[in-house]
């Protein structure tokens, strides 16, 4: 709805363009709880009040840890009016990957579900600059609890003169290096590529009056953030999931009559291999946003038979703020369209380049690594300036992906240049993993490989050389894994090898390992 | 061939009583297979989620003990009835008709609780 992108410049406009037009909607669902656009409007100008009644200065990092909630999004918000930036960070993490995060982000603010505090007390001494814990969801006897907190300030406020290209959300992804690295990502990056989208009346979300979505994605996830803001830039009521089960997906689109989804695949298999998935009530859904990962064909299939809505994929990074490039629904309409197996074409307003090692654009049909300008793209990796400079290259973000682009703009994902692996949607880096795994005082080398599953895209597996002498067995390196990993980043199993291929400057040469399990496929991402 | 084949051939001789403890080691031998643990490792009431047992294990673990038994079952099976034990009396009371698939036990503890734990292995 283009007149809402019209008078929405920055996200701190959002609660309260439609909370003088239409009060008492409801925005926000979570749980049996209803926050209509009046009270996550008002709320969030208390949350602004409080963050800087704390002494936190303008662009102040305020960190978000657990299942999502209204609170999420009350402080997103209070977070954009306040001039801060909100970081929700990934709670499926180990308490090693917090600590590193909540340090390396400089957060002064960290608002916790009450559940999380043991583990973040764990940690707590090793974040000196962290000024104290919110509980958001209470009993809690040695921290503030979030509702009073909110409370205990104005619902009126003047507003801060905001710019567009100020920062307000930083997203943390793996990284290449074995360390997380913080997106950092504006206003503008949400808003300004969609609005021409949609100014140009082009194929992307169809939002009409009444849409009610459902919010399966996680915040702390780029698409699960983006989804949910443009639904309520839109002025949606969105349906906010606290963890994703495939029973509750199904239950709640029923009981909602939710109209518009988002999933990765995975998610879409499990809700598939549910048995309630047979009589569900889904007809009142009118389009399925799918991305994060491929979606492979028979996968499709069988969620067109689910679903018989309009299905669009969307391919982006966190760093070109989720979108570049859309599929659009009449693509998706025969099963046999060979074009089912690009990532689709770039939004309105996106530039896409395929780039040979020398950094020389490549012609239609040539293999090479994908590259987008983009208004969304990132304004920074957070205390990153050399990693930023490999990245985004003259306004240019490099995607790290390999692929190619037709005569007719769409855009072929079919490699990987940067190390990584995705298994259920979830972006997994092998250097994280073998960073671990190398502390086993047995191995004397190690590297993590993607091998190609049909159920979950890729699975993580670790080829390591014993030490001399060394009898350590494969149920001992994945009881050492289990220990260190975070669960969604365990290693499937383990094989031993003499010694690992190595160039000769010594860098392990990841393409023969993976070469004997991707033979004979026609991509290798999966 | 997984431990689990021809589940529902050898559990229907067996004596109503005996199949619950038939098919907890069945469920015992597939971990320690897939798993690749030390049975030593691994008991009745071991808890899936600290045997590494996440999400996409689980779902991977129900469908291959639906194809071997011919029934439906919920995906949060192993959440729902987390260790072969406990497992083992709902998969022979749903194989064997004695209860639904959504005859799961009201959950005990939010999400978060069993985050908290590190019990939690929900990874989408």
């Amino acid at each position: 709805m283009l007149e809402h992108y019209d008078a929405i410049k920055t996200l701190a406009d959002i609660p309260d363009l439609h909370a003088r037009a239409t009060p008492g909607h409801t925005a926000l669902i979570a749980d049996e709880r209803r926050v209509s656009y009046a009270t996550l409007a008002e709320r969030s100008e208390r949350v602004a009040n409080a963050l800087v009644a704390e002494g936190l200065p303008r662009q102040a990092r305020v960190a978000l840890l657990g299942t999502d909630s209204e609170a999420s999004y009350e402080l997103l918000f209070g977070c954009a009016k306040a001039g801060m930036v909100l970081l929700s960070i990934n709670w499926k993490l180990e308490a090693s990957e917090l600590a590193y995060i909540v340090q390396d982000s400089d957060a002064e603010l960290l608002f916790i579900t009450q559940q999380m505090a043991p583990l973040v007390e764990s940690f707590l001494p090793s974040c000196p600059r962290l000024k104290r814990l919110i509980v958001l969801d209470g009993p809690s006897e040695r921290h503030a609890l979030y509702p009073a907190w909110r409370d205990a300030h104005p619902a009126r406020r003047e507003a801060l003169p905001l710019q567009s290209h100020e920062a307000v959300v930083q997203v943390y992804t793996s990284g290449t290096s074995g360390r997380p690295k913080g997106v950092v990502l504006s206003h503008g990056c949400f808003l300004d590529v969609i609005r021409e989208v949609v100014r140009a009346g082009d194929e992307l979300i169809d939002w009409k009056p009444g849409d009610l979505t459902l919010l399966a994605l996680p915040t702390f996830h780029v698409g699960g953030l983006w989804f949910g803001i443009h639904g309520l830039v839109n002025g949606a009521t969105n349906v906010i999931m606290k963890a994703f089960t495939g029973a509750s997906a199904l239950e709640l689109i029923e009981a909602h009559a939710i109209t518009k989804v988002a999933f990765v695949p995975a998610m879409i298999r499990f809700m598939l291999s549910e048995p309630a998935s047979r009589t569900a009530d889904l007809s009142s859904v009118d389009q399925l946003v799918y991305g994060g990962s491929p979606m492979p064909r028979p996968l499709l299939e069988r969620a067109r038979a689910l679903f018989k809505c309009r299905f669009t994929q969307n391919y982006g990074l966190s760093e070109t703020t989720n979108m570049a490039v859309f599929m659009p629904a009449a693509e998706h309409e025969d099963p046999a369209n060979p074009r089912l197996k690009a990532a689709g074409r770039p939004l309105r307003g996106v530039s896409v380049r395929i780039l040979a090692p020398d950094g020389r654009e490549l012609p239609a049909g040539q293999t090479g690594e994908i590259a987008f300008k983009t208004a969304g793209h990132m304004l920074e990796y957070w205390k990153l300036p050399e990693e930023t400079r490999r990245t985004l290259v003259d306004g240019w973000v490099h995607t790290g992906d390999a692929g190619s682009v037709d005569e007719d703009g769409f855009v072929y994902v079919t490699d990987r240049i940067k190390d990584l692996i995705i298994s259920a949607g979830e972006n997994i880096y092998p250097a994280e993993l073998e960073r671990i795994l190398v502390q086993h005082e047995e191995l004397a080398d190690v590297a993590v490989i993607g091998v190609p599953d049909d159920r979950w895209g890729e699975l993580p597996i670790a080829i390591a050389v014993r030490k001399p002498g060394s009898a350590v067995t494969k149920a001992d390196v994945l009881a050492f894994a289990r220990k260190h990993l975070a669960s969604f980043k365990m290693i499937r199993t383990v094989e031993f090898v003499d010694a690992l291929p190595r160039n000769p400057s010594g860098k392990v040469l990841k393409r023969v390992l993976r070469e004997p399990y991707w033979a004979g496929r026609e991509k290798r991402v999966n | 061939m997984n431990a689990l084949a021809g589940l529902r051939d050898r559990l229907t001789p067996a004596a109503p009583s005996a199949r619950q403890a038939l098919l907890v080691e069945a469920i015992l031998q597939f971990l320690c297979d897939e798993l690749g643990c030390d049975p030593n490792e691994l008991h009745p009431r071991s808890r899936f989620e600290t045997l590494g047992i996440d999400s996409k294990r689980a779902l991977e673990f129900k469908e291959v003990l639906e194809e071997e038994l011919g029934c439906a079952l919920r995906t949060t099976l192993l959440f729902d009835f987390p260790s072969p034990e406990s497992l083992a009396g709902h998969v022979v009371g749903v194989a064997f008709g004695e209860v639904t698939p959504e005859d799961a036990p009201e959950p005990q503890e939010s999400p978060e609780e069993r985050l908290r734990r590190k019990l939690t292995k929900y990874d989408l």
